[in-house]
């Protein structure tokens, strides 16, 4: 007998996305005009808190909105688990509504589809594994330990500057392999991106300017690092040097400079916000609640579990796929060329899968979540975010355990692609 | 009771092993290749919190 979990209404042995299609028509006439007008990355209500429409949007349960060239939304953690699993049906080609073409052309391997993703991926996968990532915790320990040591004896601290931000920086230019000193100027590009303007059209212009020169310092990188390779920094093999050294393919060939810088400014782009992100959002809700707070200074053996229900409770990324077959998901019928967006965050808080979701409970039998994906395309990165973020916790308990929100400057929050942190004001002695 | 790993929904994800390791092994990829193994008694709760942690529902749970 099969069993299934009891909180899983559609069954552990139901992968296949649900059958009985609505035809066309019936199946928004009860969505309302908020989300045939929803604009997913800009939205001000979710941007507040997305919550509250994202147990809406689970009740139709696929809404449809014009905006953004049109798009299903996919909110049920059994649908977006169904489209993330399904590579054949839904292609990675865009992930993004309205489609946009990256200065790279097709950004390696996110946006590839197989049988081309299985090439890179098997080989990006080796590189970021369990086994390498347990060999980097040291390393990533130490940045922690920096990061904090000035705030020592402070009375609060910015987090997100601070700590959350520059923490997968330093420690990505150790996991790439970067020269000393190139982590700051990569920043530095970083902050002229997201800097300056509210203007998403302008955004867009300065990101993949960015990308451009991303791309072209990458490219150098690896042109040198083949031409000279570099003995690794504490036996550990910096990503560009694996890249160099890599032979792919039943040829064995070697990666040309174009791929490599493709993959890498990719993987760097793919590593910086998301960890800094999930790292800002679980500290804003440990910041406000002491009770959780004290548990994992008195017991950081809880931290990985705690973690784990933290980006549940907050599974960050939101993406889009491109529809390429006749598929339904749902009940939802869809054709090829459509576009969807994955709510991984709502996902999080689906009570046909978790127990009372909207409250954070370490102790919750079922913790799994989507935000590092699933199928194919799943995080690549997600063995060392975990590490990073796990490590990041375990410091900032035992170096500060009194910290807590400042209730004076409340946190900045954003959705979008990612749901995210701007600022988090800690205060850090004793109440 | 048994537990089946299905190695086409298997990503790399590690969470079973994260949960219990003591019943799920991975590669030093992350991947579980274990197949379909037969559960002690005393470690079929364990066996069960890992199948329930693995995002992908890749991991079956069989009773007799």
């Amino acid at each position: 007998m099969a069993e299934t979990d009891p909180r899983e209404a559609a069954g552990a042995t139901s992968w296949a996305v649900s059958a009985g299609a609505e035809t066309e028509g019936t199946a928004h006439a009860h969505c309302p005009a908020w989300v045939r007008d929803l604009n997913i990355w800009t939205d001000e209500g979710l941007h507040r808190d997305p919550y509250p429409q994202y147990a809406e949007l689970r009740s139709y349960p696929i809404g449809r909105s014009d905006r953004l060239g049109g798009y299903y939304v996919i909110s049920r953690y059994d649908d977006v688990l169904a489209v993330l699993q399904d590579a054949v049906n839904f292609s990675n080609e865009h992930l993004f509504v309205p489609p946009t073409r990256d200065p790279s052309g097709r950004r390696i391997p996110i946006e590839l589809d197989p049988p081309e993703h299985g090439l890179y991926k098997r080989m990006l996968a080796g590189f970021f594994s369990p086994q390498w990532t347990r060999r980097f915790e040291p390393t990533v320990r130490g940045i922690v330990r920096d990061l904090l040591a000035p705030h020592v004896g402070r009375s609060e601290l910015e987090f997100m500057s601070s700590v959350a931000v520059p923490l997968p920086f330093r420690a990505m230019a150790v996991a790439f392999g970067l020269p000393p000193g190139d982590a700051d100027l990569l920043r530095g590009w970083d902050d002229q991106m997201r800097s300056g303007t509210s203007d998403l059209d302008a955004r867009k212009r300065a990101s993949a300017s960015v990308r451009v020169k991303l791309l072209g310092y990458f490219a150098d990188l690896t042109a040198a690092r083949r031409a000279e390779p570099i003995a690794p920094a504490d036996g550990l093999v910096g990503m560009v040097d694996a890249l160099v050294a890599a032979r792919v393919g039943e040829d064995k060939r070697e990666l040309e400079l174009d791929e490599m810088a493709n993959i890498c400014v990719t993987m760097w782009n793919a590593s910086l916000h998301t960890t800094a992100n999930v790292l800002g959002n679980t500290m804003v809700h440990l910041a406000a609640r002491p009770d959780l707070r004290d548990r994992l200074v008195a017991d950081p053996s809880v931290i990985r579990e705690a973690l784990e229900e933290l980006m549940r409770y907050e599974s960050i990324v939101a993406q889009a796929r491109l529809v390429r077959g006749e598929v339904t998901v749902g009940g939802r019928a869809m054709r090829p060329g459509d576009h969807v967006v994955t709510l991984t965050g709502s996902a999080g808080r689906d009570a046909a899968v978790y127990e009372d979701p909207d409250s954070i409970d370490f102790d919750r039998p079922v913790k799994k979540h989507l935000m590092f994906g699933a199928g194919l395309h799943r995080c690549i990165g997600s063995h060392v975010a975990r590490m990073e973020l796990r490590v990041a916790l375990e410091e900032i308990h035992a170096t500060f355990p009194h910290y807590r929100a400042d209730p004076a400057r409340p946190s900045r929050r954003h959705t979008g692609l990612e749901r995210g942190t701007e600022s988090l004001h800690l205060l850090l002695g004793a109440a | 009771m048994k537990v089946t790993v299905h190695a086409d929904r298997c990503m790399g994800h590690a969470m079973c092993n994260a949960v219990a390791p003591e019943v799920y092994e991975i590669d030093d990829d992350g991947y579980n290749v274990m197949g379909t193994v037969e559960i002690e008694p005393d470690k079929e709760a364990l066996a069960r919190q890992g199948a329930a942690a693995c995002p992908e529902r890749a991991i079956e749970v069989t009773t007799d």
